[in-house]
């Protein structure tokens, strides 16, 4: 396969998974966090730029594992173990990295493990497994998990702005209740985008 | 509430009010929301998941208050995960064998319990702070909380979304099938913790306070900040707010500038030496929320900063997400605390005695009025 196959492939996955099926609007992976750093935005795009490098790192190196037949023929439970086990490994080896050669303080280090450890990231080499995606699309995952995150913490941290500032939210919807049915409103708009439709 | 103060084991009965109803994990901390709106489809589903779940937040909650209180932290966090991963393969290993049919409706979201951000938080937060016992009746209340959330979205959802319940057919109603997407999750969260707020509220007054929540959302910008003074204030403190919003319990902002006007004047009047603000602001953050005070006794200081247990905690806290907050007085004394930068202190402003009740939109509206009656040329508004 050539190189622009390979870019093709790759970006098409990505954009599939920021607009078609947004990981965190039309999956609820990695909401929590998606809410969370909606209320602090600041470090929004180093922390997607986090999420982006592990789900590619993750994505490589479990897609490159599956060539190893006894972990092909694992089962789901299986695979399961060796994917947390990747994440787990990578996120280390980063942390040690950054520690020993960089320095980082402790403080950056958990941030990093916040952007490493959460159900998005980790979500990213099973959808590559239940897709059967080729390595090329798998990269186009990881990466377009970040830019989902993004995406997601960017529109949900606008809305939450303006829900904060309305004083015409009854008291039981203000605050979190509030931000559940906004959040829900941006997952309907997105899931639109997939075709589903809300009553049978 | 003191800044030092570590989270004591008030009675068992306030441990269970706190846990399920005031800081409930997903209707008011919002946290673990991902298997709720994805997997809980269904009763059945809804009821393994928060089975499952329950057992693992306990057994992490018990274990790293046991074990793991001296580990580095950022080593600690993927033991979490490696204690879930323990709990979840025999369930795994069993539903593949025995029930592959819930297997395939639980999909991939059975795995992703071993990276749920409730542990962590919890046990970041309280079980490496405290003692077993209490570690063990707070993950407790906290699970039965989770696990109550959780049964109830599987069972509206499944009822209005497939018109079953625990796959036996419930033909009163019609079926909304998007429902069963993570919309119709949302959706049901949202009124579920509308409930939940308006029940404390009236049922629980003392508690409701607990519940406000403080969203200080900050602009998303791309723009590099140019101003190394108030890049060194926003990475070390929490961000002077563009929008100052605090709900009071009757939904209003009637004691806000009471309690800001009461707070030490901030440094509007002279440049902001942000090494000084920095360090001063420590305190205010950690006093800010009790989540971030949970960090003082901790030995190691890297944990009792403001980004104490990753963005999890910090995030909690600064986001106001958690419900254990100060109270507006304290939030305030913090808020006054944080100002803006030098070049954004209004000088002199009439009517205006704290410059951060200040809307920065309105900072912008006056610069440009400024602006507009200097004359100038091309300048549109004076052009006659």
């Amino acid at each position: 396969m050539n190189g622009a196959g390979w870019f093709f492939d790759m970006l098409h996955v990505t954009l599939y998974t920021v607009f078609i099926q947004n990981l965190v609007f039309s999956g609820g992976y990695g909401t929590s966090e998606a809410v969370r750093i909606a209320a602090k935005p600041r470090r929004l795009l180093l922390f997607s730029s986090y999420i982006v490098y592990f789900g590619v790192i993750t994505s490589a190196a479990c897609r490159i594992l599956d060539f190893i037949p006894a972990i092909k023929a694992l089962g789901d439970t299986g695979h399961t173990a060796v994917f947390i086990a990747v994440l787990i490994v990578s996120y280390v080896l980063t942390a040690v990295l950054f520690w020993v050669v960089l320095g980082a303080e402790p403080k950056f280090l958990s941030q990093l493990g916040i952007s490493a450890l959460n159900t998005l990231v980790l979500a990213v080499p099973f959808i590559n497994y239940r897709a059967a995606y080729s390595f090329s699309e798998s990269i186009g995952t990881g990466i377009g998990a970040g830019v989902a995150f993004f995406l997601a913490v960017f529109l949900i941290s606008k809305g939450m702005g303006k829900l904060c500032a309305n004083k015409d939210i009854p008291p039981a919807f203000q605050g979190t209740p509030a931000i559940f049915i906004y959040v829900a409103l941006l997952s309907l708009a997105f899931t639109g985008f997939s075709g589903s439709s809300l009553f049978a | 509430m003191p800044a030092n103060r570590k989270q004591k084991a008030g009675p068992l009965q306030d441990v269970f009010l706190k846990g399920i109803l005031v800081h409930n994990p997903i209707l008011v901390q919002v946290i673990g929301i991902c298997p709720v709106v994805a997997a809980a489809v269904s009763l059945r589903a809804a009821a393994l998941l928060a089975g499952i779940y329950t057992l693992i937040l306990i057994l992490t909650e018990v274990i790293a208050s046991a074990f793991l209180k001296k580990t580095i932290r950022w080593v600690r966090v993927t033991l979490y995960m490696l204690i879930g991963l323990v709990v979840i393969s025999p369930f795994s290993c069993y539903l593949e064998k025995n029930n592959a049919g819930i297997r395939i409706t639980v999909g991939i979201y059975l795995s992703l319990l071993a990276a749920n951000s409730l542990a962590v938080l919890r046990c970041e937060k309280i079980a490496v702070k405290n003692t077993v016992k209490y570690t063990f009746f707070d993950s407790l209340a906290a699970s039965i909380g989770y696990s109550a959330v959780f049964l109830l979205v599987g069972f509206i959802r499944e009822l209005v979304g497939n018109g079953t319940i625990w796959d036996k057919p419930v033909r009163f109603l019609p079926r909304a099938s998007g429902m069963l997407m993570p919309f119709g999750g949302f959706i049901v969260l949202g009124f579920l913790a509308a409930t939940l707020r308006a029940v404390v509220i009236r049922r629980y007054p003392q508690h409701a306070k607990a519940m406000m929540i403080q969203i200080n959302p900050m602009p998303v910008t791309l723009k590099v900040p140019t101003d190394p003074a108030t890049d060194k204030i926003s990475n070390d403190t929490a961000e002077a707010p563009v929008i100052n919003t605090l709900v009071t319990e009757a939904g209003t902002e009637t004691d806000v500038p009471e309690a800001l006007e009461n707070a030490d004047p901030p440094a509007d009047s002279e440049p902001v030496n942000e090494n000084e603000t920095s360090e001063a602001e420590e305190p205010g953050v950690q006093d800010k929320a009790e989540a971030i005070t949970h960090g003082e006794d901790n030995p190691v200081p890297s944990e009792s900063s403001e980004e104490d247990s990753g963005e999890h905690s910090s995030i909690a806290e600064e986001s106001s997400l958690n419900t254990e907050q100060e109270p507006p007085q304290e939030a305030s004394q913090t808020q006054a605390a944080h100002t803006d930068t030098p070049q954004d202190q209004p000088e002199g402003i009439p009517g205006h005695s704290n410059p951060d009740l200040i809307d920065q939109r309105f900072m912008d509206l006056l610069h440009f009025l400024e602006e507009c009656d200097t004359p100038s040329e091309g300048n549109k508004l004076t052009d006659s």
